[in-house]
Order: structure tokens, then sequence, then C-alpha cells
């Protein structure tokens, strides 16, 4: 089977040895650069599974981030980029995620870390997570869990969201979007999903929300709202 | 076709005593009256407001009730809003002057709530839901209650009810978190969730831009 190409590039040699030696067990096909010029050159060469990148490379400020923009613009976003900064740099991280980094590790990098961030983005075979789980005490398990959706359709009596995710049928969501604010003058609200349904064409889930009965100036707001749009 | 269930009702007179007693002989049939008791105060309602139906009593005072149906019907939102008008003079020059008009149902005085409710939801039976498709679906951040069960230092695992079906950047607020400085991680999900039970699945999430400290943090949770 074809070993996992890994390009990583670093200046600093003492870190290269230790990467060589702590990604051994993974039986990668490691390509390692110090200079920009060499990662580029094989870049060009060929297309890795995986790049891990220094962001503080001596060449120039910034290089580590004008690497990663020339990987999405050429290559596009199938191989994940672990980029690697120095220590507690969170706005450094933030930056190379926002580029197109997938992932960050800071140094000194730990090596059990490491090994389950590489298995976990080269999907390989066996266990991908091998640092032991935690479990969370009972009473510090609640949480608030938001992602997007999309605002489909509005009603007078409710609302249609689409999403490729499936919320189950009874959950209370929070939605917050300027549109709302828009279409019923509210910067949130509370709704229950009330009906789902998918679309195996375009593989959508949509969820129909109604709107509280007791409050019939939502209703009337929609109405409103939706009369008012050009045919 | 979506038909409508709880209607709006506008009703316009300035007889304290009926409207009190319609409007509780008649809400709660499906209905929702909202009384006003001038032309005036009619019409800033009417600015905000789209009733499935208007009652107007013909006769307001010295006002000349009769003006404020054309300047309804010339409002194209107002195109499926059923106008009513009540009268104690039901003759033929009103009646005339009302289908002129295009008054849907001219009422005699002294009105009966009954027969008030039968005219309305004849007329309102096959009133579609006002829907409205957006051309351009605009983003809408969802939040719903969750539970992390178990976490290492590369990822967690939520209990929620919602199936992830592909990787998605998602966001988890909790006090506990926040007690070992993670709120402001970035996450995304790994894989397609899992079935959990009674609609909630299990969704292992990954952290992105791990710091040593945040490492450290995670490890001081003895129990495991």
């Amino acid at each position: 089977m074809k070993k996992p190409i890994v390009f990583t590039i670093d200046d600093d040699v003492d870190f290269n040895n230790f990467l060589k030696l702590t990604l051994k067990p993974l039986d990668l096909d490691l390509k390692i650069c110090t200079t920009v010029d060499q990662f580029t050159a094989l870049m060009r060469s060929s297309t890795p599974d995986l790049c891990i990148i220094d962001l503080n490379l001596d060449i120039a400020m910034g290089a580590g981030y004008k690497l990663i923009q020339a990987i999405r613009l050429t290559k596009g976003h199938d191989i994940p980029i672990i980029v690697i900064s120095r220590r507690n740099s969170t706005k450094d991280i933030s930056l190379a995620l926002e580029v197109g980094a997938n992932d960050a590790l800071t140094k000194p990098l730990d090596p059990p870390l490491l090994i389950s961030k590489i298995k976990q983005h080269l999907q390989l075979e066996g266990k991908k997570n091998e640092l032991t789980f935690y479990s969370i005490s009972e009473v510090k398990q609640e949480c608030h869990l938001s992602f997007h959706l999309h605002l489909n359709q509005i009603s007078e009596y409710g609302i249609t969201l689409s999403s490729p995710h499936l919320i189950s049928k009874g959950t209370l969501i929070n939605l917050k979007s300027s549109a709302l604010k828009e279409i019923l003058n509210m910067d949130e609200i509370s709704l229950m999903v009330d009906e789902t349904s998918f679309n195996t064409d375009l593989k959508l889930f949509y969820a129909f929300c109604e709107f509280d009965a007791t409050k019939p100036e939502i209703s009337l707001q929609a109405r409103q709202w939706i009369l008012r749009q050009p045919v | 076709m979506n038909i409508a269930k709880i209607f709006d009702i506008l009703l316009v007179d300035d007889d304290e005593d009926l409207t009190n007693l319609l409007n509780k002989q008649i809400s709660g049939s499906g209905f929702r009256v909202h009384i006003e008791k001038d032309l005036n105060s009619a019409k800033s309602y009417l600015n905000q407001h789209i009733p499935h139906a208007i009652i107007l009593d013909i006769n307001l005072g010295t006002d000349l009730s009769w003006s404020l149906i054309p300047w309804i019907r010339e409002q194209s939102h107002f195109q499926t809003t059923k106008i009513f008008i009540s009268s104690s003079d039901m003759s033929r020059g009103n009646i005339l002057k009302a289908k002129a008009l295009g008054v849907d149902e001219l009422l005699a005085k002294p009105l009966n709530a009954a027969a008030l409710v039968q005219k309305l939801k004849k007329n309102l039976r096959a009133t579609e839901a006002a829907s409205y498709n957006i051309p351009h679906p605009p983003s809408i951040e969802c939040s719903l209650y969750a539970k992390h069960v178990k976490i290492n230092e590369i990822s967690l695992v939520v209990v929620a009810p919602v199936k992830f079906s592909e990787k998605t950047d998602i966001k988890i607020q909790s006090d506990f978190l926040n007690e070992i400085r993670l709120n402001e991680i970035k996450m995304r999900t790994v894989d397609q969730s899992k079935p959990a039970s009674d609609g909630t699945y299990n969704t292992e999430v990954t952290f992105r831009g791990m710091t040593e400290l945040m490492a450290q943090n995670i490890r001081k949770i003895k129990k495991k």
C-alpha cells in the first residue's frame, strides 16, 4: 500500500530531527525541507497528502502564511495543512487558520499529540485518536453548540431552514441573523423544529419551525413583511 | 398549498360595548381580533399590519368610512385582505356602492357574532398562508443545547440533537470550556455523527489550533 506523502518545512535542524524520529512509527514518505525554495520545488513536482509548515521561518516575516496561501491557490483545499508556531501564539494560529491552514500546534511539540493529529488528518486506518479521553463530570457537561444554516422560506406561521445536517424534530433552537432583524424586527428568536424533510437531489435537510402561537405579533410581522415583497 | 390557520381581523367601530362583545365571542375560534375606534387610528394600524379581514362600520361618527376602502384597495399588499362593512342602512344604494368598491360582504347591524364567524369562515376558508421563498437564502446562526461528555488534547465528543453529515465548523460554549480556557478555540466536526439515543447523536469535534497551555489545562482533568 502506498505510503502517505508528507512535506514539511522548518529551518530548525533539531526540530527536523525530532520530527523524523517522532513520525517514524507512522511509516510515512516524509520529505523534510529547510528552505522555501526546496519546498516550492517539491510542491511543483508532486502533491503531498499532508503539509506541516513552520510559521516562523527565518527567511521573512509571514513566509509561512504566504506558503499556505500559495498551496490553496495552486493545489486547492484538499491537502490538510498543519502549522507549527511559537508557544501560546493564538493570534498567529487564528491568522493561519484564516488563510487556509486546517490545524495548528505549538512548540515544544508533544509527540502523542502530533501523531494523533497527523493520523486524524490523514485518516489513517486503525485507531485514529490514540489519546485517552477524559470523562467530563456530569454537572459540567451542559453546553451550547452553534453552527450555520440557511433561511429558505418564511410564511406567516413559521420559517423553513436548510442544512446538510439533520436537526431532530422537537429540538428547541435559537436563531440569530441580520435577516431576522429585517423580517421580524428581532435580533434573535427561539423556535421548536416542527417538521423535517430531506431533498435527495440537493442532499439537504429542511426544518420547518413554527412561530409561537402565543405571540401573534410575530405572525403579524412576518405577514406584513411577506406581503410587501416584490412578486 | 398551505392554508392559513389563524386569521387576524381588524374591527373598526366606535361602539365599545359592541366591539368588546364581538371580541369575546369571536376571538379564539381561529381569529385574533384587533380593535380601532376611528379611521385615522385604523389607517395607522394598517400602515404597520396586514390583517386577513377588516370589518368596518360604515358610519363612524362623522367620519366617512367609505373613503377607507379605495385607500386599502389601491395598495397591492392588501389584495388578499377581505373587507366587510357593517351598517344599519341596507338600502339598495349602499349595497350597490359596496359592490362597486369591491367590498366582500355587507353586514346588517346589529351584528350577530355567530353569523359574523360564519361569514368570516366562508370568505377566508381557502386563504393561503402568505409565504415567500427567499431568493438568496441568507446564512443564519443556529444554537442549541448539547452535552460534551469526554475530551482529550485534540478533540471532544458532544451529544446533541443534530446529525452532522460532513465536516463543519462549529462553536461550543460552556462554563467548563471557559474554565479550561477553550471557549475561543476553533472547532470542526470530524466524521459523520453516530446515533446515540432518542434523537441525539454523538459527534467527535476536533480542536483547531491547540496551544501548550490549552493541552496542559485538558490534562489537569484527572477523571478517566
